[in-house]
């Protein structure tokens, strides 16, 4: 059994990186495999807007991340710098920073970069979907 | 003994630059734009990599390249192959 970490850094939609992340995902799975978390950096942030809202004859990639989590115990960890950039943060980052909205939920959390290096540390393999 | 992942094209600048990185131990996994090298059999990383080269196949099928990767013989993987691959290589690179 080997214990895999995935770094994100494609956008949804825009970038097919976080489709082949969850294909991989699951293949890792039905392998016997282990995946420890995912670390979301840079456009990878997107992926956890809780106001994505896709037709719904398409796959919601923050619903199967959330799947992935609750399945399977993968921790979602979301670079915070990245994502305040780019106008994603959590219900308290909101009131720190005075927004009306937020839009970044559990499972997925707000970390910082020291986590990605945890991930890495604490994973036999770290693989980059970009 | 590194697996490079490339994910653009074979005539962007991100796959000069792991052909230029490529080491003798190495294997190369192609996937999402990186499936057009199908088109051309000559690029020179299938000769530089001959035997530890592949095409992850669902992304060729994703883009109706599935038969032209088989007419000129070019070694396809699928996904649970991809992850042989990283069982098989502790270091990945992607090169995006």
């Amino acid at each position: 059994m080997i214990k895999y970490g995935f770094l994100v850094m494609g956008a949804p939609y825009s970038s097919p990186a976080p489709h082949s992340a969850l294909r991989f995902a699951h293949a890792v799975l039905a392998r016997g495999h282990q995946i420890a978390g995912v670390f979301f950096y840079h456009d990878g942030v997107h992926n956890a807007s809780s106001l994505m809202t896709p037709p719904q004859d398409e796959l919601n990639l923050r619903e199967a991340w959330t799947e992935l989590n609750q399945q399977h115990a993968v921790q979602l960890d979301v670079c915070i710098a990245a994502a305040l950039r780019r106008g994603l943060m959590s219900e308290s980052e909101a009131q720190r920073h005075g927004r009306q909205a937020f839009n970044i939920a559990l499972p997925f959390e707000l970390t910082g970069l020291g986590q990605l290096l945890e991930l890495q540390q604490r994973t036999d393999r770290l693989i980059t979907f970009a | 003994m590194i697996l490079h992942i490339l994910t653009k094209a074979p005539d962007s600048s991100a796959s000069t630059q792991m052909q230029q990185a490529i080491g003798d131990q190495d294997a190369v996994l192609l996937i999402e734009e990186a499936v057009t090298a199908a088109l051309d059999p000559s690029w020179a990383a299938w000769q530089q990599c001959h035997t530890r080269i592949f095409l992850l196949s669902e992304d060729l099928i994703a883009r109706g390249l599935a038969s032209i990767a088989a007419g000129n013989g070019l070694p396809t993987l699928e996904m649970d192959g991809f992850v042989a691959l990283t069982e098989q290589y502790e270091k990945t690179v992607t090169w995006y």
